[in-house]
């Protein structure tokens, strides 16, 4: 697996992890590094772009969920905007809030773990890389 | 065993880093067997999981042994991994609460949770000497219209 770094200007900064091969339990520890690598220099809206992922076990659903939490609201991990990042996307409750992880062009194998995990009722998908760029506000 | 079927057998001797090796052994026995493509992921996918916990948490990331068997019996695939790493039953582990971010979940449980939506038995044994086994059951499905 090779992740590539982009970062591009839309409504805000946003910074695209480009994952390239299958990722499982040998390697998905890197990409947690890289998102958190990322954080560090001053990231805040990330979208991993699964373009080129034809695999993914629940090692990478992990590395997602310790993303989501590095990428919370404020920030830190900490607060009371902690919960926005990955709540649920039809819920009233959250109409409004910004989510920072997000999610591109997830190829079937792929789109087909994430939805019977039902991370996908939580996380925003985008098939658009314009559009998903231009969600981010 | 074989009862008039090939068996597909293979040791893996490492850690993590056999995963990929784990998946392309059990993606050319299932289609040898006859598996179509939904039937060679799932088998892949259970592998996986199966093996990844056994590498990083029976044998707590040191080097470990996984031995896989496929075989199919009638239209049913079977797919079995035997470890000998420490005391784990993946009838104890809950599975992830889909109603909650995943960043409120705890993390681990996704792979059996996985494995028990894409296999259509699960079943786990441990003896002490022939160590822990998991056996997977999968009928073999028709190919979909999508397949090429």
């Amino acid at each position: 697996m090779e992740i590539t770094i982009e970062q591009v200007q839309g409504k805000v900064p946003v910074t695209i992890l480009h994952v390239r091969g299958n990722v499982d339990g040998s390697n998905f520890n890197d990409l947690t590094e890289k998102a958190r690598a990322a954080h560090e220099a001053g990231a805040r809206n990330l979208l991993i772009d699964l373009s080129e992922t034809p695999y993914m076990s629940s090692a990478g659903l992990a590395a997602l969920q310790i993303i989501a939490s590095l990428y919370r609201g404020d920030g830190t991990g900490e607060g009371e905007e902690g919960w926005t990042v990955f709540e649920a996307l039809d819920d009233p409750r959250t109409q409004g809030l910004q989510q920072r992880l997000k999610l591109l062009n997830p190829q079937p194998r792929v789109d087909s773990v994430l939805e019977l995990v039902g991370f996908k009722d939580f996380l925003p998908v985008y098939t658009s890389r314009d559009a998903a760029i231009a969600s981010f506000s | 065993m074989m009862a008039g079927n090939e068996c597909y057998h293979q040791t893996f001797d490492g850690q993590t880093e056999q995963l990929g090796a784990i998946r392309e052994f059990v993606g050319q026995a299932v289609e040898a067997l006859g598996g179509v493509p939904d039937d060679v992921f799932a088998c892949q996918l259970s592998a996986d999981e199966a093996a990844v916990n056994a590498y990083m948490h029976g044998y707590a990331g040191e080097p470990g042994r996984v031995e896989i068997w496929l075989w199919c019996e009638a239209d049913t695939l079977i797919l079995r991994l035997r470890e000998w790493g420490a005391p784990f039953n993946p009838d104890d582990v809950p599975p992830p609460d889909l109603k909650i971010p995943p960043t409120e979940r705890r993390l681990g449980g996704a792979g059996l949770f996985l494995m028990r939506k894409l296999m259509d038995e699960v079943h786990f044994e441990s003896d002490p000497e022939e160590g822990k086994t998991l056996t997977l059951k999968r009928r073999l499905r028709q190919a979909s219209p999508d397949d090429q």
